[in-house]
């Protein structure tokens, strides 16, 4: 027997097939798939999180966080009696902003002292507002939004809803990542099912505006001074729109401002000066 | 947003380094089985009768190589899916051809005309470190029969 030399032909244990092309379709696909998983996981959390009835909520969440009470001061100084007076005050403007129809909803507010202009509530409807905001906004209207932001949340059972739906997701990712060894591919399954949850919060935060420019308007009979917060947000130093939305949390604030400004236009009427007792707390925490 | 930017520009770079080096290594390896086919390869135990009284030598050939990381995210997708990782096949196929010919290269050397008993073998560098480097090793080794110098 001769021996012929020969060469073998290619393609035999490797595949012509692109790279890019088996990307795509991979990526596209599995895409899509994870889309479709979270926003169905998240629209049946939400779903079932209305059986959950007002009371329980209230009832399991009945410990306010981050209380005083945790940290012991020995006398009460001018700030904290001033603090005491500002929380009163804020809670007085929640009691004229509810919704007299809407009943079983509690709602509690604390200030935190943080130089940061936010506000956010928590399940069981204890509502923050930090000592940065009450600088930011010029008149009660403008703070009474923000106030009633909140509580729409809170009148559409966000909190609850997001915490819900936090813990179906992490529990289904932990469960993809227990399986899945690989990190790389595990930390982009689970962001691109962040991206898609983060979808629903941009929505509730639409509801939560609607609502609250409702409440401010039942409050006041317009709705001038609504848009003051995300006024100045946008002019503060560290003003972020440079994000894009899909990678936020939030609407874009000049949308936000877009909406509340149309609805002043509609309505509009003179703005009630802040509580005078907010100016001398600040010039208070200032001094300290 | 930092993340994901990393993210891409590791996935991009190891696109374009890992198809560079592919389609070079490729070009090299074509080029070198073509000039070296003059000697056989043969997986028989024993040497083809006639050739009982000449020198036999035993010839090795062994190539690391790692995956990019293109390659890795690919491969990564299809352990959830399934189905060929088509993304390594490439990877091994160029290792093993690589070390057959290292082999070959060595035994031509040596004035071989014929390789017995070739053999293969594959082992994962990173075994059972999860997310280390996917490297591997093929080793390639037979026995390069030359005649005898007169």
């Amino acid at each position: 027997m001769e021996y012929e030399p020969k060469i073998v032909p290619e393609g035999i244990n490797t595949s012509r097939e692109h790279p890019i092309r088996e990307f795509a379709v991979l990526v596209s696909g599995l895409v899509v798939v994870i889309v479709l998983v979270t926003s169905l996981l998240a629209v049946s959390t939400d779903f079932l999180i209305q059986y959950i009835p007002l009371e329980k909520e209230n009832e399991w969440f009945a410990n306010e966080m981050f209380t005083d009470a945790e940290v012991p001061e020995p006398e009460p100084d001018i700030n904290t009696l001033l603090e005491a007076e500002v929380e009163q005050q804020l809670q007085q403007l929640i009691v004229e902003l509810q919704d007299k129809e809407k009943t079983g909803y509690r709602f509690i507010v604390n200030l935190l002292h943080n130089e940061v202009p936010n506000a956010f509530v928590v399940p069981g409807g204890q509502i923050f507002v930090t000592s940065g905001l009450l600088e930011v906004v010029a008149s009660e209207n403008g703070l009474a939004m923000v106030l009633a932001h909140e509580m729409a949340h809170q009148y559409h059972r966000h909190p609850l809803r997001s915490l819900g739906r936090g813990v179906v997701l992490s529990l289904v990712l932990m469960v993809v990542s227990g399986v899945e060894s690989d990190g790389l591919v595990g930390s982009f399954v689970g962001n691109t099912a962040l991206l898609t949850s983060l979808s629903f919060s941009r929505e509730q935060e639409r509801e939560a505006d609607l609502l609250g420019v409702d409440l401010l308007m039942q409050h006041y009979g317009h709705a001038s001074g609504s848009s003051e917060f995300f006024e100045a947000m946008l002019e503060q130093p560290q003003a972020d729109t440079e994000t894009p939305e899909f990678l936020s949390t939030h609407p874009g604030i000049e949308e936000r401002i877009d909406l509340l400004r149309n609805r002043s236009r509609q309505s509009s009427g003179d703005v009630t000066p802040l509580p005078e007792v907010i100016g001398r707390y600040l010039e208070a925490i200032e001094n300290s | 947003m930092i993340d994901a930017i990393i993210f891409l520009s590791l996935l991009l770079s190891g696109y374009l380094f890992g198809q560079y080096f592919e389609r070079r290594h490729y070009k090299s390896i074509l080029k070198r089985e073509k000039g070296s086919l003059h000697v056989p390869l043969l997986t028989l135990k024993t040497a083809p009768s006639g050739l009982k009284s000449c020198d036999a030598a035993l010839v090795t050939g062994s190539v690391v190589v790692s995956v990019d990381y293109f390659k890795r995210f690919l491969a990564g997708l299809r352990t959830i899916v399934g189905g060929r990782v088509k993304s390594y096949e490439s990877l091994v196929d160029r290792a093993r051809r690589e070390a057959i010919l290292r082999m070959k290269e060595q035994a031509i050397d040596r004035g071989a005309i014929v390789v017995t008993n070739v053999r293969i073998e594959t082992s994962s560098i990173s075994k059972g470190q999860g997310n280390a480097i996917g490297s591997i090793e093929v080793l390639a080794y037979g026995t390069a029969i030359s005649p005898h110098q007169v």
